[in-house]
C-alpha cells in the first residue's frame, strides 16, 4: 500500500464522507541485554492505515494493519457507519485544505550490518571486567508516516530513531549508573562513549554515604528535568487550564517563572528530527479536526510568561485565543552558554540528580508529581562530585521546579529515564540548579 | 480479511515441518488479532469512537542459547518464511547465551472464553445512547461539574503452534467503562465511579448499578469538596479492594516476577528485593497474609487457558502464612533458575511484541476462620481512616519504597466512620506494610479489581491483570498531607 493507492481507494468508497487518513510504516531491531548477556533479538515490521469518515459533524475512525484492498475498503466502510451511528461533534472544524509537505527520504532500516556490528561491541564489554554487570537496549527505528485528507492536504515525513542506553551494576547490585543518548542517524560511537562516560560514574558510586530526607538544593540533569517537563506537557491543555481542571488554571498570560525560564517547542530544532505536522492524539486534547495542522516554532513559556497553551482551532476560534500550539512535537528549555562541566565547577553545595523515575501526578491542583530518583544521585561540594548518596522518593510539583530554578548550564539532548521511549517525544533542556526540591523520603533500592 | 486460523495453521505447519527447522532448537509462532473499539465522551459530547484491528505474526527461534525474534503485519505463507529467515539472522553466530527452557507437555486445544454479550455484537449506537444516558444522570446534580466517560473493549485472537507439536487457539474478551467526576468550586475535587476493568462482556456494563451509585456519588463528590485536609502522621488503615488492589499488585504481583529478580528488567521497569533463594523463606508480611497468582480465576483480566508459550496455567501460592512460596516464570527463567516447570505467566500484548513473563491474577485471600464484615473490621481497628477506591502509585525499581492515594478517605473514631478526609498519601516499605497487616476481612468483603495498562519490557508493553482482595486491616502507616508535600 502507499499513500497514492490509498487515495485512489478512498477516493472510490468515500460515499458522501469527508475523510482524512494516515499511513504508517515502521521497521525497528531492538537488542536487549541483562547481567552481561544479550536477552532478547527483535526485528519488526508493522503498518497500519487509519481512516477517518465525517458525514456532516459526525465522525467515525477506524484503522486496520492488514492493508490489503479489501481490508482497506472495509475499514473505510467500518469507519463510515461509525460515523453515520455517531452524534453531532460540538467542536466540528472545516478541514485543513490544500497544504502540502513532504521531507520523506527512502533510508531502510540496514538492520542485519547494525546489530552485528552493535553485538560485537558489546560481546566485547561484556567481557572486559567480570566485576561489573552490564545491562541495557538499544534499538533502531524508522518510520513513515503519510496523511491525506478529502479536501486535498498531502504530508509525509520521515523519522528515523536510534536509542542507546546502558546501565552497570558492580556484582553486589550496590552500586548503579545509568546513561543514555538519541540519535536520527545510526551511530555505534555514541554507544562506545556511553560505555566510556560510564565508567567513569562508575567511579564517583565508590564511595557511598546515607542522607535524610529533606529539602535541598538540587542538580537535575537533562533526563531527569526532563521527565518533569514531559509530565508537565500533560497539564498545558488550554480547555482543562478554562474548566480550572488543570495547575495551569488562571495563568495563562502570567508572570509564574523568573524572567530567564522560556519554555518553547520547535518541529524544526537541528538537534533531532520531529513531526512538523499534528499526527495522533498524543497531547490528551482530542484534535480529530486538525489532524496535518502545521507545527512550527511556538513559545508556551516566555521570559517567565506563560504565553501558549495546548489547544484545538476550534476552541481557539471560540475563545479568541492567538498563542496556543496545536500540540508540543518536542520541548525545548533554553540554557545558558556554559558548558557542563563548568557549569557544575561553579556549584559549591547540591545534590545531583541523574535519573527521575515513577513519576505519577498525586495531585491535580497543585500538579504535585511523585517518584523516585534512579542510577545517581551524588553530592556536589566545591564544584566536585565528591560521593554518591542513597535514593530518595520525591514529591514536588513541575511548576514549582521551573518557579525555583536558579541557574542552568547550556541546553542539551536529553533522555528522560521514564517518557523518552517514544520516537514522538524528544526533550532538549539544560543542568539546572533548583532550590528546595523536596526528597520526601528514603528509598532502598538500587 | 477475517483471522482465518486455518490457513495460518497451515502456513505455520509449512514452516515448522520444513527442513528449516534443522538450523535451530527451537521455534514458535503466534498469530494474533486485537479488535479494540474506544468511546470518548466529555459530559455529553461524543468526542471520539476509534475502532481498531491490530493482525499479525511473530516467531521466535532459539539457537545456541539466543533468542531471535521477528513479525509482521503481513501474513502469507512467504512473509513467514522471510520473518524466520530474519529472527534467525539476528542471532546466527553469536557466542552461545544463556537461554534453556523447560521441558513442558504439548497441547492440541482451542479455549473461546465464554461471554454472554460479545462487545463487539452490541451496536454502536446502543453504547452511545447508554453512556449517554449515564452521563445525563450525573450531570444532572448540580455538584458534579464534569463527567468524562470512556469505554473501552477489547477481542483477542491467538493461534499459538510450536516446533514441540503444540497447538491452541484461544479467544479472549475484556472490557473498562470509566467515569471520572470533577467539581472545580471552590477547588477542583474528583471522584470515579466504581467500575472497573473485567474479563467479561458487555454484560458488565449493562448490568451494572448505575442508578444505585450515581447519587451517592453525587453526596460524596460534595463531601469531598467539604472535607477537611488530613494531619500528617502514623495511622491504621483499613483498605478496601478497591484500593488494596493497586498496593498488591505493585508490591508483591511486581516484586515476585521472576524476570525482575533476575535483573532482566533492570535497566527499565527495575528490579525486586526478593531473591529466588528467598522461596520458603523470606517473610513478607504477617501470617495473616495468602497470596496466590491464578490465571484460572473467573473473570480475571490475566485468565486463560494456555499462556503464550503453550504452557498450561494454573493456580499456585506466592505468598502463604506471610512467607514467600514461589515467583511467576516462564520456561526460559524457570529453566535458569533450576525449576522443572513453568507456571505459565507468558505473556505478549500484540503479534509483534516479544513475549515476557507477566503477571497472572495476584490475589489476597480472605479470612477462612471469620467472615468479618465491614463493621467487624471498623470495629477491630477503633481509630484510624478508611480508604476506598485507587488514586495516584508510585513505588521503586525494587519494589521497596511506595506511595499511594485513593478515591475516597473516611476519618473513624471509636469504630464509628465520623466523615470524609482529603489530600492523604500513604507511604510505607513493602515488608513494613505487610507485616503490618493485624487482620483480613472475610469471604463477602472480598472483590476482584485490575487494570488494562500493566507496563514493562522494551520496547513497552502493556498487559491486562486482576486482583483480588478482601477489606484488610493495617497499623500504624505514615500518612502524608498531600498539600503539605508541595
Ligand atoms: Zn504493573
Amino acid at each position: 500500500m502507499n499513500i497514492e493507492k490509498l487515495k485512489k481507494i478512498l477516493e472510490d468508497n468515500k460515499k458522501d464522507a469527508q475523510y482524512y487518513a494516515i499511513l504508517y510504516d515502521n521497521s525497528e531491531y531492538n537488542i536487549r541485554f541483562s547481567d552481561s548477556k544479550i536477552i532478547s533479538n527483535r526485528v519488526s515490521s508493522n503498518s497500519f492505515v487509519e481512516i477517518t469518515s465525517i458525514l456532516d459533524k459526525k465522525v467515525g475512525v477506524s484503522s486496520t494493519t492488514d492493508l490489503s484492498e479489501e481490508s482497506v475498503i472495509k475499514c473505510i466502510k467500518k469507519s463510515y457507519s461509525i460515523a453515520l451511528e455517531a452524534e453531532e461533534n460540538e467542536e466540528y472544524t472545516p478541514l485543513i485544505e490544500d497544504e502540502k509537505y513532504d521531507d520523506s527520504t527512502e533510508n531502510s532500516l540496514n538492520f542485519e550490518k547494525e546489530v552485528s556490528e552493535i553485538e560485537d561491541y558489546l560481546h566485547l564489554i561484556f567481557n572486559k571486567d567480570k566485576r561489573i554487570k552490564i545491562f541495557g537496549y538499544i534499538t533502531g527505528e524508522i518510520s513513515n508516516i503519510s496523511i491525506i485528507n478529502s479536501v486535498n492536504l498531502l504530508k509525509r515525513t520521515t523519522i528515523p530513531r536510534f536509542s542507546y542506553s546502558m546501565n552497570i551494576k558492580n556484582d553486589k547490585l550496590t552500586r548503579s549508573v545509568w546513561r543514555s543518548d538519541i540519535s536520527s542517524v545510526s551511530n555505534i560511537d555514541l554507544l562506545k562513549n556511553i560505555y566510556t562516560q560510564l565508567l567513569k560514574d562508575y567511579k564517583y558510586t565508590s564511595i557511598k554515604k546515607d542522607l535524610d530526607p529533606g529539602r535541598y538544593k538540587v542538580v537535575l540533569s537533562p533526563s531527569a528535568l526532563g521527565d518533569l517537563l514531559m509530565y508537565m506537557s500533560f497539564f498545558l491543555l488550554a480547555k482543562d487550564a478554562d474548566e480550572k481542571r488543570s495547575p495551569f488554571k488562571d495563568l495563562l498570560g502570567k508572570k509564574v517563572f523568573p524572567e530567564y525560564i522560556n519554555l518553547y517547542t520547535d518541529p524544526f530544532i537541528k538537534d533531532i528530527k520531529s513531526i512538523p505536522f499534528l499526527i495522533f492524539d498524543t497531547s490528551g486534547v482530542n484534535p480529530i479536526f486538525d489532524i496535518g495542522q502545521s507545527l512550527s516554532k511556538q513559545n508556551i513559556i516566555e521570559n517567565g510568561v506563560v504565553k501558549g497553551l495546548i489547544s484545538t482551532r476550534y476552541y481557539d476560534q471560540k475563545m479568541k485565543y492567538k498563542n496556543n500550539l496545536p500540540t508540543v512535537s518536542n520541548l525545548i528549555l533554553e540554557g545558558s552558554d556554559k558548558e557542563y562541566l563548568d557549569f557544575i565547577k561553579d556549584i559549591d553545595n547540591a545534590i545531583y540528580i541523574n535519573n527521575l523515575w515513577y513519576i505519577r501526578s498525586v495531585d491535580p491542583i497543585t500538579g504535585l508529581l511523585t517518584g523516585l530518583t534512579r542510577d545517581g544521585v551524588y553530592k556536589i561540594e566545591k564544584g566536585r562530585f565528591v560521593y554518591s548518596i542513597n535514593n530518595f522518593r520525591f514529591n514536588q510539583s513541575p511548576i514549582k521546579v521551573l518557579e525555583n530554578i536558579t541557574s542552568f548550564s547550556k541546553s542539551y539532548l536529553s533522555t528522560p529515564r521514564e517518557f523518552g521511549d517514544s520516537f514522538l517525544s524528544s526533550v532538549i533542556c539544560p543542568y539546572c540548579v533548583v532550590e528546595d526540591f523536596n526528597l520526601s523520603s528514603v528509598s532502598e533500592a538500587i | 480479511m477475517p483471522f482465518d486460523k486455518f490457513t495460518y495453521r497451515n502456513y505455520a505447519k509449512s514452516l515448522l515441518e520444513s527442513s528449516n527447522l534443522k538450523k535451530i532448537d527451537f521455534c514458535e509462532i503466534r498469530f494474533q488479532e486485537d479488535l479494540i473499539e474506544n468511546i470518548y465522551f466529555k459530559n455529553l459530547n461524543l468526542e471520539n469512537i476509534y475502532n481498531l484491528e491490530s493482525k499479525g505474526f511473530s516467531v521466535r527461534v532459539l539457537l545456541n542459547g539466543n533468542w531471535g525474534f521477528s513479525s509482521s503485519n503481513i501474513i502469507t505463507k512467504v512473509s513467514i518464511l522471510e520473518a524466520f529467515s530474519k529472527a534467525v539472522n539476528m542471532v546466527v553466530g553469536l557466542p552461545k547465551g544463556r537461554v534453556t527452557l523447560t521441558t513442558e507437555d504439548i497441547y492440541k486445544d482451542e479455549d473461546i472464553q465464554s461471554v454472554i454479550i460479545n462487545p463487539f455484537d452490541t451496536p454502536i449506537s446502543e453504547k452511545i445512547q447508554y453512556i449517554k444516558s449515564i452521563q445525563n444522570d450525573l450531570l444532572k446534580y448540580k455538584n458534579i461539574d464534569f463527567s468524562d466517560a470512556s469505554l473501552v473493549q477489547v477481542f483477542e485472537k491467538k493461534l499459538y503452534l510450536n516446533s514441540s507439536g503444540s497447538d491452541i487457539y484461544q479467544e479472549r474478551t475484556r472490557i473498562y467503562p470509566h467515569f471520572m467526576l470533577y467539581k472545580t468550586i471552590p477547588e477542583l475535587t474528583t471522584l470515579k465511579l466504581n467500575t472497573r476493568p473485567v474479563g467479561e462482556g458487555y454484560e458488565y456494563f449493562k448490568n451494572y448499578p448505575f442508578q444505585e451509585e450515581i447519587p451517592k456519588a453525587a453526596e460524596n463528590i460534595y463531601e469531598k469538596s467539604k472535607a477537611k485536609s488530613v494531619k500528617e502522621g502514623k495511622y491504621n488503615l483499613l483498605i478496601d479492594p478497591s484500593n488494596l488492589w493497586l498496593t498488591i499488585h505493585e508490591s508483591i504481583g511486581h516484586s515476585t516476577e521472576m524476570d525482575r529478580v533476575l535483573l532482566y528488567e533492570a535497566n527499565y521497569a527495575g528490579s525486586s528485593f526478593a531473591t529466588v533463594s528467598g522461596m520458603g523463606d523470606l517473610v513478607y508480611g504477617s501470617d495473616k497474609v495468602n497470596i496466590v497468582g491464578d490465571r484460572n480465576q473467573k473473570n480475571g483480566l490475566a485468565s486463560i487457558k494456555y499462556d503464550d508459550e503453550g504452557v498450561k496455567t494454573t493456580q499456585f501460592d506466592i505468598i502463604k502464612n506471610g512467607v514467600l512460596e514461589n515467583l511467576q516464570t516462564n520456561r526460559e527463567i524457570a529453566s535458569i533458575s533450576g525449576m522443572n516447570h513453568s507456571n505459565g505467566c507468558s505473556f505478549a500484548d500484540s503479534y509483534s511484541s516479544f513475549p515476557l513473563q507477566r503477571m497472572p491474577n495476584v490475589s489476597l485471600l480472605p479470612n477462612e476462620s471469620k467472615d468479618l464484615k465491614l463493621g467487624d473490621m471498623l470495629n477491630i481497628m477503633n481509630d484510624g481512616i478508611y480508604i476506598l477506591g485507587d488514586g495516584s502509585w508510585s513505588i521503586d525499581m525494587q519494589r521497596y519504597n511506595f506511595q499511594f492515594t485513593g478515591n475516597i478517605f473516611y476519618e473513624v473514631k471509636s469504630g464509628k466512620i465520623i466523615g470524609m478526609i482529603k489530600d492523604l498519601a500513604y507511604q510505607s516499605n513493602t515488608q513494613d506494610f505487610w507485616k503490618s497487616c493485624i487482620e483480613i476481612g472475610g469471604k463477602s468483603t472480598y472483590s476482584l479489581e485490575g487494570a488494562f495498562n500493566c507496563g514493562k519490557g522494551q520496547p513497552s508493553q502493556v498487559a491486562p491483570v486482576s486482583h483480588g482482595a478482601p477489606i484488610s486491616l493495617f497499623e500504624n502507616i505514615k500518612v502524608l498531607n498531600t498539600k503539605n508535600e508541595n
